[in-house]
């Protein structure tokens, strides 16, 4: 089985396929969030980066569907949906605009 | 995290873990709010051709069914 919980590497990742995901309740996993959007489309990635001292997720991360045209359905999907009480924010990466971590 | 519970993951059918997120009933009998949307939006592109509870089928927790007795993804690999 190959490893879902990863950083997709910055070349492999299939930015028109990817999602930002925010607004996160400290209580939301990984293993949540994969099976949430598993309803809706296979999922290539997942990754909630974390705070090397806390070794918490800070409140977002990423999600890398399969299929681009999945991004667009899911957003809709979800709309509304709420996790521990905080509403889901869904957006999807701009792909071909450079973002400043880039050199 | 464990990825080994990955395997067990199945659309259409939620965990306890994921219903109590939800807000929902852990008894699974309440449909979660996306299969209205569902019905409005049309079902999800990769899973057009499976049959879903509270849309095609009366609402279970069962998980997506391929035919009338099937359940999608049951034999993963």
């Amino acid at each position: 089985m190959t490893t879902v919980f990863r950083k997709a590497n910055e070349n492999d990742r299939n930015v028109e396929a990817s999602l930002y995901i925010g607004n996160l309740d400290p209580k939301v996993t990984e293993t949540i969030l994969y099976e949430l959007f598993v309803q809706f489309a296979p999922v290539r990635s997942l990754h909630l980066p974390k705070d090397r001292v806390l070794r918490a997720h800070q409140g977002f991360g990423f999600v890398e569907f399969k299929n681009p045209k999945d991004t667009e359905y899911v957003v809709s999907a979800l709309k509304g949906v709420r996790l521990y009480g905080k509403l889901l924010r869904l957006r999807q990466l701009e792909a071909g605009k450079p973002s400043s971590t880039q050199p | 995290e464990n990825e080994d519970k990955l395997t067990e993951v199945k659309p259409g059918k939620l965990s306890v873990e994921l219903l109590k997120a939800m807000g929902l009933p852990e008894n699974g009998k309440t449909p979660p709010p996306w299969i209205s949307t569902m019905s409005q939006i049309g079902k999800p592109p990769t899973y057009s051709h499976l049959l879903i509870p509270g849309i095609d089928i009366t609402y279970a927790n069962v998980g997506y069914l391929v035919n009338d007795h099937e359940v999608y993804g049951q034999d993963s690999d």
